[in-house]
């Protein structure tokens, strides 16, 4: 048996970081092409890609580049020809990459990359924050949260499925430090399912020496606006996608994945909104609340891009109140999920109360007292949003 | 916008320094 396998009750579990759990997706996603710049916290994802292809454990090529820049450009050449391409990144490596991923989404070219959510400098800074991936939001990347380790990993391997399908890239999105550098037990599975689950990305069209095409040429008024329908309607797509492909996962290795996990959601008045390993205190928060007989429950928002509006409609139908706590901020207005989720509800018939919450930003922890706290501030019309715990 | 402090809070507080007195190097000279 490998070193760090433990059998348990007939599955295999690995006791793996965050990051880790990054790495061993990338692996059993089979990707051939790995292009990476180290940051911090993101470098050992990509320390251990390098030693898994040394070690010849991953047939793929690792590239090596002098910028998060130059990676994407690596990753939309390789995804282009027709190879499975990964990459992950952290804050301001993401920033550096931001003409790239345009670039890659507007190709329809289905590369994945995890990144690790970490604070945007300055002030230097390492610990986590939403703020990096949150800013990329409208650059065609399908956006997916994870609240654990185990997430991490089976996001992987589905996010490669669903991109590939609509053909558009995605970001499998994990805590800096909370997840990266914490070691948790991860489910490992069969190979054999693993390749039955994703077979050998095989697009359509590819750069091809022996079949040549034209891609990204000069687009006039014309055409230009009809394709970015099309990327608007792979991501409509992509909803349904992402719930039927969580389905089949879940039959197969027995974890079943959606757009919002909605946990104790059943008969409540309040609806507590959190993402990310924050979600997980906010559950401790609602065992507590229900024992004390109050009608509370939480959605975790496990996929921001594309926005989940129709199920976020339903959770609202059955509640009064709903209260959205954002580890991010976007400057002169207010937390990002905040806004996304007031968006979804308008227009419909509800005028209930959406009360928006800032905290945790750079890492500071996110209590179950401050979450509490929280829950209990809220009362009347909101009338802005609140900043949580301010020195 | 709405502050809740964390005095308020009960947790012992102090005033946030200037963005420019957060040395930048204090951290490990090797993290980018």
């Amino acid at each position: 048996m490998p070193k760090e396998m433990h059998r348990d009750g007939g599955r295999m579990k690995k006791v793996i970081t965050g990051n880790h759990a990054a790495s061993y997706g990338a692996k059993v996603c089979r990707a051939e092409i790995v292009a990476a710049y180290p940051i911090t916290p993101q470098t050992d994802v990509v320390e251990r890609i390098a030693k898994f292809v040394a070690n010849n454990e991953m047939d793929a090529e690792y590239i090596k580049v002098e910028s998060e820049h130059s990676a994407m450009a690596a990753c939309i050449g390789a995804s282009a020809s027709g190879c499975r391409a990964y990459t992950a990144t952290s804050a301001q490596g993401l920033a550096l990459m931001h003409e790239m991923l345009h670039w890659a989404a507007n190709a329809r070219l289905p590369i994945v990359m995890a990144n690790v959510n970490r604070a945007m400098g300055p002030p230097w800074t390492v610990w986590t924050d939403q703020n990096d991936s949150l800013s990329q939001r409208d650059t065609g990347w399908l956006q997916f949260y994870c609240e654990n380790n185990q997430e991490v990993f089976d996001t992987t391997i589905q996010a490669y499925k669903i991109c590939e399908k609509i053909g558009l890239p995605g970001m499998v999105i994990l805590d800096a430090f909370i997840l990266s550098h914490t070691s948790e037990p991860v489910e490992m599975y069969e190979q054999d399912k693993i390749d039955k689950f994703l077979p050998k990305y095989n697009p359509r069209y590819k750069l091809d020496p022996s079949e040549t095409h034209a891609f990204g040429g000069l687009t006039t008024p014309e055409w230009y606006y009809e394709l970015r329908y099309k990327i608007q309607s792979a991501m409509d797509e992509g909803l349904s996608e992402i719930e039927s492909v969580g389905e089949d996962f879940g039959k197969m290795f027995g974890r079943k994945y959606g757009l919002i996990e909605k946990y104790r959601c059943e008969d409540i008045d309040t609806l507590l909104v959190m993402s990310g390993s924050t979600a997980s205190t906010g559950k401790e928060v609602i065992d507590k609340l229900k024992d004390d007989g109050e009608r509370i429950g939480l959605a975790r928002m496990r996929v921001f891009r594309p926005f989940p509006k129709q199920e976020m409609r339903k959770l609202a139908e059955d509640v009064n109140k709903i209260i959205v706590v954002d580890r991010n901020i976007s400057f002169g207005n207010e937390g990002i999920f905040f806004s996304e989720i007031k968006s979804a509800l308008y227009n419909e018939d509800t005028d209930i109360p959406v009360y928006g919450f800032v905290a945790g930003l750079g890492g500071r922890d996110i209590t179950m007292k401050d979450i509490e706290g929280m829950i209990k501030k809220v009362e009347g019309k909101p009338k802005d949003i609140i900043w949580w715990g301010l020195k | 916008m709405i502050v809740v402090s964390s005095q308020e809070l009960g947790v012992r507080g102090n005033t946030v320094p200037s963005p420019y007195l957060l040395a930048p190097n204090y951290l490990d000279g090797g993290l980018k």
